[in-house]
């Protein structure tokens, strides 16, 4: 018997939500399979996403793994310290950088400094910040959209 | 709110702006301009509608674009 996990059953409600239009879903499928596939670190990316989703409370997103993330090596230890980045050894320069860049997107992404921009860009090129702030915004809207169509239900 | 490209044009000889500066990773641009193609161009919501939200959003957002 094949028991899905939390996170599948997330990806497959949202399927489901986003396939009212196939085509619009293929797009944004394409689009993050882009995102993965491009020069930004899978495990960078992942650990963002879940910083997102804990910041914009989307229970579903946290449910989720993704696969290229875990075949980069990212283990449920490291991402169960996640909320102690700024301190926690186990996160590289790169991984501190990228996450205080998203949770100042989040707080208030209009005091993003020129600063914080060219230290971003000094870790992950022109090309990278095009990708991941690409990436922040999509998940950005994923996670407000999980959250306002209950994509998966609210927990405490 | 600035409209100043914080990046450089990744086309020679083209000042930056929102294409240019953006096609420094042109698979991800193309695929992000092909879903928002997508989205503004069919379904049953209206292009009033949509253009509405996408200006609220933009004054919300305090985008000067």
């Amino acid at each position: 018997m094949h028991i899905n996990s939390p996170g599948d059953v997330v990806a497959r409600r949202r399927a489901e939500v986003l396939g009212v239009r196939p085509e619009l879903a293929a797009a944004h499928r394409r689009l993050l399979a882009t995102i993965w596939a491009g020069p930004v670190s899978p495990v960078t990316l992942e650990l963002r996403r879940l910083r997102m989703a804990t910041l914009l409370d989307s229970t579903a997103a946290l449910w989720e793994r993704t696969p290229a993330a875990l075949d980069a090596g990212l283990t449920e230890d490291r991402i169960g310290r996640l909320a102690q980045w700024p301190s926690d050894p186990s996160f590289s320069q790169e991984e501190r950088v990228c996450i205080a860049f998203v949770e100042h997107f989040l707080i208030d992404h209009n005091a993003i400094s020129d600063d914080d921009v060219n230290e971003l860009t000094d870790i992950l090129t022109a090309e990278g910040v095009v990708t991941f702030t690409t990436a922040l915004i999509a998940w950005d809207n994923q996670h407000r959209l999980d959250n306002a169509l209950h994509v998966a239900a609210k927990t405490g | 709110m600035s409209t100043t490209p914080r990046l450089p044009s990744a086309v020679p000889g083209a000042p930056a702006n929102i294409v240019t500066v953006r096609r420094h990773a042109p698979a991800v641009m193309d695929a992000f301009d092909a879903m928002y193609a997508t989205l503004l161009g069919g379904g049953v919501v209206g292009m009033d509608v949509k253009e509405a939200m996408r200006l609220r959003n933009a004054f919300a957002s305090g985008c000067g674009l």
